[in-house]
This record gives C-alpha cells, structure tokens and sequence, in this order.
C-alpha cells in the first residue's frame, strides 16, 4: 500500500496522506513540533493569540463561531484548522446568520477574513455583519429567582434549575461575543479589518487540481494565496500571529453548475465538492486558519454526496428551519425556529470526540442573541387521546426528545 | 395571492411560475406548437394562466416590461397589446435563435438580448421570461441560472436595475432531468406551482419567513378568476393552550391572602415553640440536619412521564 502511494504521488495522495496523519499534524500545530503526548504543565510555548482558547482536553487552539452556546455544542469552540460543514435549511435564512456571526466574532477579535459566495454579492454580505452587544446584561438578568421560599414543599427548594442553554453554567474563560442583529458594522471598522471577497474568479489565476468545474480550483488557489500572503501557514513566523477565518457560502449551489454541463447536476457536484473539501482540509492542516463552509444539502437528490461531505470535514451540523414547513405551527416547536442536527463532530488531534451533553437541539433566532438549546417539550395539558409528541415521535424523527413509548399515557 | 403578483404589487425579486402535469401520459393533450412536438408537456392551464396574469401585469405596472418570448403563443397573444402599451417590449426570441438567418442575433444570455432594444433612459425594468425551458437548451443550463441570478442581485454594470423578474417554466421540459427544477426554485424568491386549477404558492418574505398559500384559478376569456379551495376551511385552532391558567378548570394562582394562611400552615412532626413547652411524654420531632440522608435524584422519578 505504501510502496503504490509512493509510486503514484501526487497532489491527491498528498491530500490523504494530511489527513490521515492527522494528530501528528496538529501536535506539530500546538507544540512547535515536539511531538511527545507528555508535557509539563505550563510550559506552553504557543503565542497567545487574541480571540482563541487552548482546549483542556487537547491542547488544541479554539476559536469561537460567533455562537456561544453553539460553540459549546461542538466543545467548547471550532479547532483551528478544522473544516465546520453547515447543511443549509431549505430557504437558507439561518445557515446565512451563523456565517454572519462566524465573520463578526472574527472581526472583534481582529482575526482576518475571507468570505466567498457565487449566491450573493460579498461586498454587500460584509457590510451587513452585526456589531457586539457592549455590556452583556443577559447573564446576570436570569439571576432573579423568586425569593418566594417553599415552606410546604420544601424539599423542592434545593432542586437544580433546568439549565436549557447549554454552556450558560460554566462562566470561567469567557470566549465569544453576543451579536446584535439590528446593528451592522460601521464602513470605518469595516475598513479597518483585512478581508478578502472571492465571487468571480480572476483572470489570472490558475486553477488548482482537476476538477470538472475549474471556479472550484480557483477559489482553492485563492485560499492557497491568501494564506500564502498572510503568513498563516504553520512554519511562518509572522510578526503577529492571527487566525485566518475563511467563510464560505452555499458551495455547490445552482452557481456552482458549470458550463459545460451535459450530464445530471448531481454528478458534477459528487465529483467536485468532496474533493474540495479534501484540498481544503489539507491546506487547512497546516495553517492557522479555519473554515465555515455552507452547502444546500436539499438540492442533492443523491444522499451520497453529503455523505462523502461530511466524511471530508471535520464536523458536520444540520439545521432544519420551521419555516414553511408543519412543524412551524405545531404547538410543540412554538418556541423554537428549528432544529439542530449534529452530524459528526470529528476527533482533532483526539481519539475520542467530544460528546454534547444532548442532542435534541433546537435554536431560536432573537434579535440580540442566537440560541441553541436543548429541546424541551411544552407540558401537556391538552386532554387528547393522541399527543402532539406521538406523531412527531413516528415520523421516524430519529434522537427526538421524547424518550416514552408512544403506547405510555400520562395516567394518574 | 396571484391577483396580488397580477396588480404588480407582490415585493418579490423574481417569481417563479412551474407548469405541472397531472394527467397520465395516455390522457395528454396534443398542443400543435412548433417548439413543443412532443404530446405535451406543458399544461396549457398553466402557461395560460401565466400569459393572463402577465397581461394585467403590464397594464397595472408603471415600469416598462421586458418580455423575452421563447415560445410563439406567448409573442402571437401580446402583439396585439404592444400597440395599445408604451411600456411593453416585445422580444421575439425564438424565430432566429442561434443566428443562422441574422448572425447579430445569436443569443448568448438574457441581458444581452434585452439590451438590442433597451431605451436608453430606462433606470428601472420589470422582465417576463416565457418560457426558461428552451433557453435552457439552447443557451445553456449553467448559464442561464447564473444570469438569472445576477439579474436578481442587479450586479451587471451598465444594465438598468431589474425591479422584478417573472419566468415562466415547464416542469418536466429542464435538462438533467426533472429534479434540476430544484434548482431553479432555489434561486426564486417566490414559486408559483401550477398544478391543473390550483396554484401552490411559496413566497419568501425578505426577513426570513415564509409563506405558503393553496389558490384555485378558473380561466375564462382570457381572465382569471380565484375561488375559494373547496374543503380547505381550517378548523380554528384553539387559542393559547399552554399556559396552565387558561386551561386549568381551577384557579392556579394563589391571592395574597391565601399566600398567608399558607404560610401558617404547620407542617406534622416540626419542632416549634408552641408544642415544646408541653409536657413530656413520647413525642416524635423531625429536625431537618446537615447530614440527613438525602437523595438527589427528581422526587417524581418514579412516575412515568
């Protein structure tokens, strides 16, 4: 197997080779290439770079979403140097909110940016990111328990909360900002922050790879450049260090159809997408950089491509957004504006992945704050022989919240 | 829903109109148009009801209508409308579509070839397409959704900004099969499904949300006319059920005064002043203590919820 590798090398095995020698990529990330799993604590040679967290698990450098509580879903932050797949919800309202608050977060921590979309135009998406929330009120608002002590029942007294927003409990190191969603970035700060816009490819470039559609080799020779240019590879020594953020919207969407296109569109895209994100996980490897990558999951008839998607990236969500569909009236979501899916969450520089502590999620979109929660059903008061629950629960809803058996009523 | 889109008055980029078939294929029409030699496709409901409604739609618009006609029914009905309106401009699209009897009208997108005859003071246009599904073909998929899409975003220079964008498209007539259609509603942002009689309306608003109506059109005499759905009249759905007091058939919420009386209420085997100055005797107390024996599990575990 080795000798045939060796024999037939190139870019793609290049590529594989990255990614299956995963940890000793990112060990070499973490500890400038002292490649021992035991370390003294403290002595830590890694600069502090603003707006990242070491993870205590694995040493390895998280940056936040933008989303506190989504950041606590895939462990406490996004890996740098990891891919972050995004399967749009059908209308694309939300998967665009999270690339929004990823680029904000990476604006107030002064990390660079990078933003493509063939969809939209970026330099109208840029202006158009929120502002932080100065003086987050939200957390000490919660504090007001009723100081109505239980004298009757009072072995309630002492029951602990129901924490539904995860993440909220542990307020030690602070990562990620709260975003205020009527308020865009001023063209001053804008100005002030160093971006780079990919819709059109530029004539200049040369394509990277053989794909069949040549503006995905483009874009990748984009990236390549940036990161060239920007000194964010691994054996740089820039004069400050920072984290390339690279955003990248609705990837093999209708604008991704080449041009040259005779067979079925699924094909073109199955041969295409996995592969690039194979690419750009291996440049990804060796640089301090991370993607946030969308793609429109509902437009690929052939299951299989977002299969191979998600084994080319590192973690991998779903969202599912209420709108339009019957789940939007149903008392039971009536709180929420969809639901969260957690395809994988992939090990980095790991052998066990981190476990979220459920994974009925469902997020709600307010004005100041985008929230994922544990999934909590409403209390049932209705007298009805069928529950709202039962009919979600048998539409093959799989890791829904409701754990009884359709056949159990709530009998007294 | 349509007699909205019909007044020119739905806020909407680019709607999108897809003719369905329904009847089994041994039922079809033959519709004897040049372009369409196959026992058809295109449901002349449909496209009727489209060249109805673009009518009205360029009578109650103040901005002058493109219309891109890739099919001969299209241009043969609104010909005569172009004496009466100024603001209509008709392109005949399929009589030379690849330029072999004009070399200068070779067709290599949307924009180009509304610019052969575009005034030149015009700032704000609306754009008909009828239908995609032969410029599909003849100019490319690939193409034609990007231009679609930079006609929405209005990101061509020099070209008048395109206020709305009404197209028109055969559901089974789109390269790479049927379920390429998906893409084109992708780009939408409001479909129309015409499926026989009843149009199927999605239309997403600009924050986000989405609407969905079901409308049952009649044609006659080159008018439609909407009626209400037969058997669609929702039952109400109870209001507000899910706070406990609204359907609680007691009072859940307690008056101050009984908050009171709560409050006096000893609990059995509690130590207090009243009964420790009573004489001896067995007597059980219950003190709560540091170390008691708690457990921390929910005390309703045990039922069944």
């Amino acid at each position: 197997m080795v000798t045939k590798n060796k024999t037939t090398y190139n870019l793609l095995d290049a590529a594989h080779a990255a990614c299956s020698h995963t940890i000793n990529i990112m060990a070499a990330l973490t500890s400038d290439g002292n490649i021992t799993s035991f370390q003294r604590k403290g002595r830590n040679r890694i600069p502090y770079i603003q707006g990242t967290r070491q993870s205590v698990q694995n040493a390895q450098i998280l940056v936040s979403s933008g989303v506190p509580s989504l950041d606590h879903v895939v462990g406490n932050g996004l890996p740098v140097g990891s891919i972050l797949l995004i399967e749009e919800d059908t209308f694309g309202t939300f998967s665009k909110f999270i690339l929004k608050y990823f680029l904000a977060e990476g604006v107030a921590c002064d990390h660079p940016l990078f933003l493509a979309s063939r969809d939209f135009l970026p330099s109208t998406f840029i202006k158009q990111i929120p502002v932080p929330i100065k003086g987050d009120s939200s957390a000490s608002g919660q504090d007001s328990k009723s100081d109505d002590p239980m004298t009757i029942a009072w072995r309630y007294q002492n029951m602990r909360q129901v924490q539904s927003i995860p993440g909220s409990s542990n307020s030690g190191t602070h990562l990620g900002h709260n975003f205020d969603l009527t308020q865009f970035i001023l063209p001053e700060d804008l100005e002030n922050c160093d971006y780079t816009l990919w819709s059109e490819p530029e004539e200049n470039d040369t394509p990277l790879g053989n794909f069949c559609n040549p503006n995905y080799g483009l874009l990748l020779s984009k990236i390549q450049k940036k990161i060239a240019e920007g000194q964010f590879r691994v054996q740089d020594e820039p004069i400050k260090q920072s984290i390339l953020r690279l955003a990248i919207h609705s990837l093999g969407s209708p604008m991704w159809v080449g041009c040259s296109c005779d067979e079925s569109l699924d094909e073109g895209v199955k041969r295409d997408l996995p592969k690039f994100l194979l690419y750009l996980r291996a440049i990804l490897r060796e640089s301090y950089a991370l993607a946030v990558i969308t793609v429109p999951s509902h437009l690929f008839r052939d299951n299989s491509i977002i299969k191979l998607c998600e084994y080319q990236s590192d973690m991998a969500l779903r969202l599912e957004s209420f709108a339009g569909s019957s789940y939007e009236t149903n008392p039971v979501f009536k709180e929420y504006h969809g639901l969260l899916h957690i395809r994988k969450l992939g090990p980095v520089n790991t052998l066990a992945t981190h476990v979220p502590e459920s994974l009925d999620l469902a997020f709600k979109l307010r004005r100041k704050k985008f929230v994922i929660e544990k999934l909590h059903l409403p209390p049932e008061l209705q007298e009805s022989a069928q529950r709202e629950q039962d009919d979600i629960s048998t539409e093959k809803r799989s890791g829904m919240g409701c754990s009884s058996s359709p056949s159990s009523k709530l009998d007294f | 829903m349509l007699e909205v889109i019909r007044d020119a008055k739905l806020q909407s980029p680019f709607i999108l109109f897809v003719g369905h078939t329904t009847d089994p294929p041994a039922s079809r029409t033959f519709v004897c148009d040049s372009f369409h030699p196959l026992p058809d496709s295109t449901d002349l409901n449909g496209s009727s009801l489209f060249i109805s409604l673009v009518k009205s739609y360029i009578k109650s618009s103040e901005l002058d209508t493109h219309v891109l006609c890739w099919e001969r029914k299209t241009l043969r009905q609104l010909k005569p409308l172009q004496i009466q309106m100024s603001n209509l401009f008709l392109h005949d699209c399929l009589s030379d579509f690849h330029g072999w009897i004009n070399p200068d009208e070779t067709q290599t997108g949307f924009l180009s070839t509304i610019r052969k005859i575009l005034p030149g003071n015009s700032r704000e246009i609306n754009v008909v397409i009828d239908s995609l599904s032969n410029p599909f073909f003849t100019i490319g998929f690939g193409v034609c959704l990007k231009e679609l899409q930079q006609m929405i975003n209005s990101t061509t220079e020099n070209s008048p900004k395109i206020q709305q964008l009404l197209c028109f498209v055969h559901g089974d007539m789109v390269p790479c099969g049927t379920s390429s259609i998906g893409h084109v509603k992708h780009l939408a942002t409001t479909v129309v499904d015409l499926n026989n009689q009843t149009a199927r309306i999605t239309h997403r608003k600009p924050g986000g949300h989405v609407e969905r109506k079901e409308e049952q059109f009649v044609l006659s005499n080159g008018q439609f006319h909407i009626q209400a759905l037969a058997g669609t009249v929702k039952s109400s759905v109870p209001s507000n059920t899910t706070l406990p007091q609204d359907v609680a058939s007691f009072r859940v919420s307690l008056s101050d005064k009984e908050k009171e009386d709560r409050n006096k209420l000893v609990l059995p085997y509690m130590r207090t002043g009243d009964n420790s100055q009573e004489e001896g005797g067995g007597k059980v107390f219950y003190q709560p203590d540091a170390v008691d024996d708690w457990d921390d599990e929910d005390p309703d575990d045990d039922l069944d919820i």
